[in-house]
């Protein structure tokens, strides 16, 4: 069975080089993450977040013989799922502010991290860092999404932002600062 | 399969969409390595043609530059060389970050490896003799380059600041001939106590650079006269007919 869990993404991308079909087991694979994680970078409506998704899929299609073997196909899927939020973010000149849920393992990575010492309940925690991250820098919001909510490793992250590794280091440990200094900035304690 | 999934595979279905081949994706790929190393190439080859410039210049006659040695020597740089040099090691640079992997050498080395991996093929094309080989083609096929580029135009084609070079064209007496400078302007020039560096004899057709000052429109005052360094890269070629020292003098090296 194509769709068998012990299948692989590289697998399945051969397979579906063959027949598009085998394709549907890659797009369940990763719809609900790469959902969650268009939401939370964008802070984009669920209907656009899906058009933004759907793109991506289609993209993704279009390039299966681009994937590189050696990279991991969720960092691929990611890269791509970033680029075509950025464009639409652009092309809609405007990001929303509902930056989407995020559960209490990503919540408490994010807290563990940043050295939130918040004695607030889980829901005001969870409210007050949606706030801070809406209101920063774009740039800033994504790798912290993706480094403690989405829980990627340098690696990955250089990846899907097609960076080095060097540079997406310094820039969580920036994104960090400024996560607090923003805090500080609307006067939300943790 | 999820509503997605069906969504998506209807999409593919109606729009006809299939993967991009293979071969498109790794042309891609081979256009933007190849762009890379010819980049690099050329930069590589500014960098030599730089060095040939420089090394090449006549350091000795900075003292001639009535504007002493720092002027002579900004005036000396192969701008347009250097400039090329740059573009193409940022040429180079964004082609190689392009690539599939490029994204992950950090900037600064890669731009620092570009620009030492250029010097390194750059002293080779200058140890080998192409920069000199290019240098002189360029002087040749291309008066543009000899007008603007070559940097012994801005040093010795100066009458205003009392230096000037050129061909002889004609011979009136020992201290009266015609020259036409680098620019291709006519000058009668007078020898006035006229100091002969290297020149036995004045002959037509002979490149000579000229100290003195200018006396009016055309006419220049000659205190010294020397050959153009025979077999170097002045501007033409090789000088056409070459100089003999006055009798008693050492033959000069040959100058390269």
């Amino acid at each position: 069975m194509v769709c068998d869990q012990n299948t692989t993404d590289q697998q399945i991308v051969q397979l579906s080089l063959i027949d598009k079909n085998n394709y549907s087991c890659l797009i369940e694979r990763y719809e609900a993450k790469l959902l969650r994680y268009i939401k939370r970078f964008s802070g984009l409506s669920e209907d656009n977040a899906q058009d933004v998704l759907q793109n991506t899929f289609i993209k993704a299609y279009k390039n299966l013989n681009d994937f590189d073997q050696g990279l991991k196909f969720s960092s691929w899927i990611y890269s791509i799922a970033h680029n075509e939020t950025i464009s639409y973010i652009r092309s809609q000149k405007s990001h929303g502010a509902n930056l989407g849920d995020f559960d209490q393992e990503a919540l408490e990575n994010i807290a563990s991290e940043l050295k939130l010492e918040s004695t607030a309940e889980t829901g005001l925690l969870k409210e007050k860092v949606k706030k801070v991250l809406a209101n920063l820098n774009e740039n800033y919001r994504e790798i912290l999404i993706l480094s403690f909510i989405e829980q990627k490793d340098y690696s990955e992250i250089s990846d899907i932002l097609a960076k080095p590794m060097g540079t997406v280091a310094s820039q969580i440990s920036r994104a960090k600062k400024q996560f607090l200094e923003q805090a500080e900035n609307m006067g939300i304690k943790f | 399969m999820s509503k997605l999934s069906q969504d998506i595979l209807n999409k593919i279905d109606q729009e006809n969409i299939a993967p991009t081949p293979r071969w498109i994706f790794l042309l891609k790929s081979w256009v933007l390595w190849l762009a890379y190393i010819l980049a690099t190439l050329l930069g590589s080859i500014a960098f030599g043609i730089s060095i040939f410039v420089l090394t090449n210049n006549e350091w000795d006659i900075h003292r001639y530059a009535p504007e002493g040695f720092l002027e002579y020597f900004i005036l000396s740089i192969p701008y347009i060389w250097l400039l090329g040099f740059g573009i193409f090691a940022f040429v180079a640079y964004y082609n190689f970050r392009h690539t599939k992997q490029g994204y992950k050498t950090k900037t600064s080395i890669l731009i620092i490896s570009n620009i030492f991996l250029s010097i390194i093929l750059g002293s080779v094309i200058y140890a080998s003799g192409f920069g000199r080989t290019l240098d002189q083609t360029f002087q040749r096929q291309m008066p543009m380059y000899r007008r603007m580029i070559n940097v012994r135009y801005r040093v010795w084609v100066r009458p205003e600041k009392g230096i000037l070079a050129g061909e002889v064209t004609s011979i009136k007496s020992d201290n009266e001939f015609s020259i036409n400078d680098f620019r291709d302007k006519s000058w009668t020039v007078i020898g006035e106590n006229m100091k002969n560096t290297g020149c036995s004899a004045l002959q037509v057709g002979v490149k000579v650079r000229i100290i003195g000052h200018p006396k009016e429109p055309g006419v220049f005052i000659a205190t010294e006269i020397k050959p153009c360094a025979c077999g170097a890269d002045m501007p033409g070629g090789r000088c056409n007919m070459p100089i003999p020292p006055p009798p008693g003098m050492p033959i000069p090296p040959p100058h390269f």
